[in-house]
């Protein structure tokens, strides 16, 4: 049976072409929900540049490029790979003009020498009053009633506070983070502690236990 | 059937189906990239902020040095009342002023509740209560006591596991095992569920 000789002529096959217009359209979706808008800033270069949070897993995912929505306190060591570094609390802040990421707004916060105090060292050791009159106690209430005054005017239930705290920071920064936030009743009515995401082989131990 | 031999001519490079080939690859590079990045990513945790006022939880589990803890549970009130009624029955204890007895019993009371537990069983009781509030649906509220220099991430590993039910509430406070071994005192309260049945509960006032 002779097969019909193809002509010398090349066309745009359609197929093809739709094929490769579909495949455009998959590849800006896909970069599209990758970079937020809005976002010029580049991530941590390695690793040791984000905190060594500790692992849960959460129902709501976030990453590095995410933009800042509410107030965040970073409670995390001055150098990262060095546990007996001294603890620092940064104030990170969220912007509406610039839709800060929260690696933006940190590079900020540590810019900015009112945005950030160390932790004494003897923090642990320091009676009630006199840890929560420290500086950077002063500075987490001084911000968390300023950021209160100008957008949490009145109790809502969706009005939070972020914490980002290394895993192995002291249970006392925490727990005076909480109790200055229960201070305000309803008008702070939850905290959102920042998390990693579990290791896959830790999240199926998990499950299996379940 | 024999097939007509195609022409020798030179092969020429077809630039739809290369284009077609190089989005793949950059599709498949990108897709790849963006899971590897879903591990090193942060998730979010809610915790409710404690109200000021008494706290009322069916389970509280109190932290301790080298990953020990109290757990105290619903069982806690029978636990009381039996050791309360023990003592009711010894010869010693009626020519005790009142004082003398309320403080005895407490010191009974928190002698029964506050049993240092080894770090291996708090995952599995964890794990237990999540299982019996998938199983019945039971509404429980847990408080997580933790002291001053216990690392945060002790706490969240409870409220990794505890989060996995949807009807286990939690809140997180600061407090040492030494508060509660001098509490004021521990009384059983008989009071009025919102259904109206009456229940015994447990006080611990310190």
């Amino acid at each position: 049976m002779p097969f019909k000789k193809s002509e010398d002529k090349r066309e745009v096959e359609l197929p093809t072409l739709i094929d490769v217009v579909f495949l455009l359209l998959i590849f800006f979706l896909v970069t599209f929900s990758v970079s937020a808008p809005g976002n010029k800033t580049a991530l941590p270069e390695n690793q040791a540049d984000l905190p060594n949070l500790p692992e849960a897993s959460g129902s709501y995912l976030i990453n590095q490029n995410e933009i800042l929505e509410t107030l965040l306190i970073q409670v995390s060591h001055e150098d990262r790979t060095d546990a007996a570094s001294p603890k620092i609390a940064y104030m990170l802040w969220p912007s509406v003009k610039d839709s800060f990421t929260v690696h933006k707004a940190f590079i900020n916060a540590k810019t900015d020498s009112s945005a950030f105090r160390v932790f004494p060292d003897n923090f642990l050791t320091m009676n009630d009053e006199e840890f929560k009159n420290c500086p950077p106690c002063s500075l987490v209430a001084a911000h968390i009633d300023s950021y209160k005054v100008q957008y949490f005017s009145k109790p809502n239930p969706s009005n939070h506070i972020e914490l980002r705290v290394e895993k192995d920071i002291e249970f006392r920064i925490v727990n005076h983070i909480i109790d200055l936030c229960s201070a305000y009743g309803d008008t702070i009515p939850r905290l959102v502690f920042r998390t990693q995401s579990p290791s896959k082989e830790k999240e199926k131990e998990a499950k299996s236990g379940i | 059937m024999a097939f007509k031999r195609r022409d020798n001519e030179k092969k020429k490079m077809q630039l739809v189906s290369l284009i077609d080939m190089a989005f793949i690859l950059l599709l498949f590079f990108m897709v790849t990239i963006f899971v590897a990045n879903l591990l090193k990513q942060e998730q979010k945790i809610f915790v409710p902020t404690p109200k000021n006022e008494p706290g009322r939880a069916q389970i509280l589990i109190q932290l301790l040095e080298d990953n020990k803890f109290v757990w105290i549970d619903k069982n806690a009130t029978e636990t009381v009342d039996r050791a309360w009624k023990r003592i009711e029955n010894e010869d010693w204890f009626w020519p005790l002023s009142h004082q003398q007895k309320e403080k005895r019993k407490t010191e009974i009371a928190l002698h029964a509740l506050l049993r240092i537990n080894p770090a291996a069983q708090l995952e599995r009781k964890l794990k237990a209560l999540v299982n019996e509030a998938k199983k019945t649906g039971a509404k429980y509220f847990a408080i997580i006591r933790c002291p001053n220099e216990i690392p945060y991430s002790r706490v969240v590993d409870i409220i990794k596991i505890l989060s996995l039910a949807e009807t286990i509430e939690y809140g997180c406070v600061g407090g040492t095992l030494d508060q509660i071994s001098n509490c004021r005192s521990v009384q059983i309260v008989r009071e009025k569920t919102k259904k109206g049945e009456e229940r015994d509960n447990l006080w611990i006032d310190f």
